[in-house]
């Protein structure tokens, strides 16, 4: 009896995690996957994951924030590829409106630093579809939203490795540094670790920031 | 332990099944050991009855799986993606009848109800794909469309302008596409078997009446606008819109700019340029002004590269211009260009008829331009485009016959009596065009009027000749969407002119298919009429056989008119871009000059075009490569007979090949030109008889071209508080240094043929440009190379 009746509690158990398995549990379960995701596909996938997780009534700003930054992320992925960008970007922005529109822009500066931050990445991957013609339009936007990004939340590590995404690959003439650009990947490592462990709060950056440096050894 | 109103069970019967269980709100269960016991076997028991499994696969209709589409219940947070082979499986503690929703880049949503009590669900979905994602159906017959929207694979303005040895001349860089000829010894576009007036250019929706700078025998003019003031760029080499008249063959349409991104500024210097200007932005960014200057004298260039005509003026050419662009609302836009030209080249040859004379050329010429347009969506359903123009252009050309000390003589006798010759025109115009638009849903229609001014002094000598007159046009226009993969657009334009008193009703119409994998074919047909231009019959009589053009008889002239049949397949695909293009056109009603001015020439044009494009196969490198077979023959002017025109050539083609090395910020852009040799002739007429006949005739050599432009890039003033963006550019037309014969000029007797060619085997370009606030480094390419 004492058997059947621990089999049970272990059974319990598994139901009291299920149980409990509500939206935030989920998410946290994809951003866990997130982290490790690497390929079109899996941020395919995932980008999938978020939207449905944002149809819940339950859903916060978060779902539609991962979606978006899926998303975006796949428009960045594309670069070699850019007649494959637009739909992506399109998707993106819908979710990153979506997100911002669960903010309110006086309490939830950080949250709304890291919508930004996504906003900058869409708007980036516009400009990767053709930058000799969208550059002109879609950087200055991009631009624009992570100084927003950082004006709201300066410790943001996210919106220091936008910064020196653009200061790492832009060409010199145009203001381009790649050694500002190594110092702020750098710096924004160090952001990265004084961050408080977060489980679902926006956290990537890390493998981005590493690419940069690597990237900068190379160069 | 507490439970939750929301409970999820899995069980451990090989795969975790996840059931559901409702409980009302609000009622916390302490769970001790029994009643654990008891609720997990009442879970237990519940369970086997409320979780589902749905699974099933995605697949086009063709069968090709679908793969990451999103499969899930409406509302509901339960779902999957498919796999690579468009699999999906997932459980859901739903009960009942539900939505699925299918949704997947590129494809309709798919929206189906599951009764989900009846387990096992397997599905079998098919997705259609959606036609809206892969954008609007362009219609695309006979046409070339680089605008700013235009993506990837699609040209655009900058592809356009950049090509090597454009000399910025946006109609220079068209021959780099299928369609046109290589002409090199005069300005415009020859297309399809058309001579360069029967191509038009347009900006913002009205006729731009002189493009280049005057005309001289043998050497091609600059244009007199700068590439960059357009963000958009049409080339359509037949079966245009019936928003546009009076152009046989094809038709360059320009779109210009609206508000500027910043406030800039930019100087450019070089040994024969020099240029200034700037474009200021209001702060509210509602409204913007500019104005910019350009000088440029090729006499100091022509005496350090020695040139085939003796250059005693210029070649001299100066430009002002101003504009502004005010936002009249969130959609309306009000815009305005204006120009000033002034140029003045001068140059002597030997004669033909004695090489112990000269014989001289000069040309001065004074021209206007003003261009006001206005746009407005009035809501969601109507458009309002305004547009008018006003050009002014007055041309003083001198012929005289010169001894040897450069001094003018005056001889008797044939051909020596018409060797001093003076022709001044000076021509008014004035265009105004109103284009209404309705939209619904995917379909649209326009409707819309123009009226054309002309006011022109022609004075020969001593005879002045006065001709005034307009034209009136109208127009209908639908754009029908079938179905998401097909297109359609017909028009019907009719124009009247009051000069020669007749009018005429031109049909168009044009239809694309898209495939699903993107590719699409085309068609189009059309008629199109262009006004004979006296001015041009008064011009050719001065180029060869003397004939009479008489007010009377231009008067009774008709429209000459072309119809164009057109098929085109493209694919665009993975940074490539596939283009071909076949087409009949059959010309009536040409102006023949010989033996009087009649409309009884006629002609024929038939090819095949081919263009590809690809940005994919070597990583950087942006290339393409055109062909063009054209077979055309007409009588025509002085033709004794259907001949194939000395603009024509069986086969052209180009390769143009574009790179950019970051490390050293240079981009390098090349382009080479190869065409057949083209037919000339000389004709003799004796007065009296029906028509001219061949004295000589030949085909030229071929054409081969290579131009080469390297320009680089950086800042001078790095710490400045308005840092600057500077190029420095250089460029070399024809690098090979082939002499180029393009046709050949006859002495009176026939005895001596001199070949029309290039002034000099190469043509070079060097200088620095510099801009201030925006990036405007691109537009110094635009504008020189």
């Amino acid at each position: 009896m004492k058997k059947i009746i621990l089999t049970f509690v272990a059974v319990a158990f598994a139901q009291f995690i299920t149980f409990s398995q509500d939206y935030g549990q989920q998410l946290a379960e994809r951003v866990v996957k997130l982290d490790r995701a690497k390929s079109v596909d899996e941020y395919q996938i995932l980008a999938n994951d978020f939207i449905r997780l944002a149809n819940s009534p339950k859903a916060d700003w978060k779902a539609s924030y991962y979606a978006a930054f899926c998303n975006a992320k796949i428009g960045w992925l594309y670069q070699e590829n850019p007649d494959k960008i637009e739909p992506f970007a399109k998707l993106s922005e819908q979710q990153i409106k979506k997100a911002e529109s669960f903010l309110d822009a006086s309490t939830q500066k950080k949250a709304l630093s890291e919508v930004y931050v996504v906003t900058s990445m869409m708007n980036r991957a516009k400009v990767f579809i053709n930058p000799m013609v969208n550059g002109r339009k879609f950087g200055p936007i991009s631009q624009k939203f992570q100084d927003m990004a950082e004006k709201l939340y300066p410790e943001n590590p996210r919106a220091t490795y936008l910064d020196a995404w653009v200061k790492f690959y832009t060409p010199k003439m145009w203001g381009g540094d790649k050694e500002k650009g190594k110092e702020l990947a750098q710096t924004a490592l160090e952001l990265l670790d004084k961050e408080p462990d977060s489980n679902t709060d926006p956290h990537w950056g890390k493998s981005e920031c590493e690419a940069i440096l690597k990237a900068y050894d190379k160069h | 332990m507490k439970v939750t109103s929301a409970v999820y069970l899995k069980k451990a019967n090989g795969i975790l099944r996840t059931i559901y269980l409702s409980m009302k709100s609000g009622i916390q269960t302490v769970i001790t050991k029994q009643n654990l016991l008891l609720g997990v076997l009442f879970l237990s028991t519940v369970g086997a009855n409320s979780q589902a499994t749905v699974e099933g696969k995605v697949h086009e209709n063709n069968g090709i799986p679908v793969s990451f589409a999103n499969v899930y219940l409406e509302g509901t947070m339960n779902g999957a993606s498919t796999d690579t082979l468009g699999i999906f499986s997932f459980d859901t503690s739903e009960r009942g009848i539900k939505k699925l929703v299918v949704s997947s880049m590129g494809y309709q949503n798919y929206e189906s109800e599951i009764d989900l009590d009846k387990s096992p669900i397997k599905l079998d979905i098919v997705l259609k794909i959606d036609a809206s994602q892969l954008g609007e159906v362009i219609l695309s017959a006979g046409s070339f469309a680089a605008g700013d929207k235009a993506k990837g694979t699609h040209m655009n303005r900058i592809d356009v302008v950049t090509t090597a040895g454009s000399n910025g001349d946006v109609a220079n860089a068209i021959k780099a596409l299928p369609g046109a000829q290589q002409v090199g010894e005069q300005e415009g576009l020859f297309i399809r078997g058309g001579s360069g007036d029967e191509a038009k250019q347009f900006i913002d929706g009205t006729l731009f009446k002189n493009p280049n700078f005057s005309s001289v025998p043998g050497i091609i003019q600059p244009a007199r606008l700068s590439p960059f003031l357009f963000k958009g760029i049409t080339f359509s080499s037949g079966g245009y819109s019936a928003l546009y008249g009076d152009a046989l063959s094809g038709a360059l349409i320009l779109e210009s700019m609206d508000l500027p991104e910043k406030s800039s500024a930019l100087i450019g210097i070089s040994p024969i340029v020099g240029t200034a200007g700037f474009d200021h932005l209001a702060k509210n960014n509602k409204s913007s002004y500019g104005a910019s200057a350009r000088y440029v004298n090729l006499a100091w260039y022509s005496d350090i590269i020695e040139q085939k005509p003796d250059y005693f003026h210029g070649p001299e050419y100066a430009t002002a211009d101003g504009n502004f662009r005010i936002k009249t609302s969130e959609t309306g836009l009000l815009k305005f260009y204006g120009v000033v030209n002034y140029n003045n080249i001068g140059f002597r040859n030997l004669d033909i008829d004695d090489p112990n004379l000269k014989s001289s050329f000069q040309v001065e010429g004074k021209n206007g331009y003003g261009n006001l347009s206005y746009r407005e969506f009035f809501n969601e359903d109507w458009k309002i485009d305004l547009g008018t123009t006003y050009n002014y252009n007055n041309d003083i050309m001198t012929r005289k016959l010169l001894n040897h000390d450069n001094e003018q003589v005056f001889l008797t006798g044939e051909p020596y009596a018409h060797k001093n010759t003076n022709l001044t025109t000076k021509t008014n115009f004035a265009n105004t065009k109103a284009v209404v638009t309705r939209f619904l849903g995917n379909h649209s229609l326009k409707l819309g009027a123009e009226l054309f001014y002309e006011n022109n002094k022609y004075s020969t000598n001593d005879t002045l000749t006065s001709l005034s007159g307009n034209e009136t046009a109208a127009f209908a226009e639908a754009d029908i969407s079938i179905a998401p993969n097909i297109a359609a657009r017909a028009g019907v334009r009719y124009e009247r002119s009051s000069l020669l008193d007749i009018s005429n009703f031109a049909p168009r119409v044009s239809l694309a298919y898209r495939f699903n994998n993107g590719g699409q074919v085309n068609l189009a047909y059309g008629l199109f009429y262009q006004k004979p231009d006296y001015g041009e019959l008064l011009m050719s009589r001065n180029n060869g056989i003397e004939y009479d053009v008489s007010l009377d008889d231009y008067k009774k002239l008709e429209y000459t008119k072309a119809s164009h049949y057109i098929l085109n397949y493209t694919r665009k695909a993975n940074m490539r871009w596939f283009r071909a293009e076949v087409f009949y056109k059959k010309y009536n009603d040409l102006i023949k000059t010989v033996p009087k001015l009649f409309n009884n020439g006629e002609g024929y044009a038939k090819g095949i075009e081919l263009f590809y494009r690809d940005k994919k196969t070597i990583r950087g490198l942006d290339y393409w490569i055109s062909y063009t077979y054209l077979d055309t023959k007409r009588n025509y002017l002085d033709y004794p007979t259907s001949l194939h025109p000395e603009f024509s050539t069986p086969h052209t083609a180009s390769v143009v090949a574009k790179r950019f090395f970051e490390g050293i910020n240079t981009s390098v852009n090349a382009a080479y030109y190869f065409a057949t040799g083209r037919p000339y002739y000389n004709f003799g007429y004796t007065h009296g008889t029906d028509a001219t006949e061949i004295l000589d005739q030949g085909t030229a050599k071929s054409y081969h071209s290579l131009n080469l432009s390297i320009s680089y890039m950086t800042s001078l003033f790095k710490n400045w508080k308005h840092k600057d963006f500077t190029v420095i550019a250089f460029g070399v037309n024809n690098v090979l240094g082939i002499k180029q014969v393009f046709g050949y000029d006859y002495s009176a007797d026939g005895t001596n043929k001199v070949p029309t060619t290039l002034p000099a085997p190469r043509s070079f370009f060097g200088g620095i440009f510099i801009t201030f606030g925006i990036d405007r480094t691109q537009d110094f390419i635009d504008n020189n190379l």
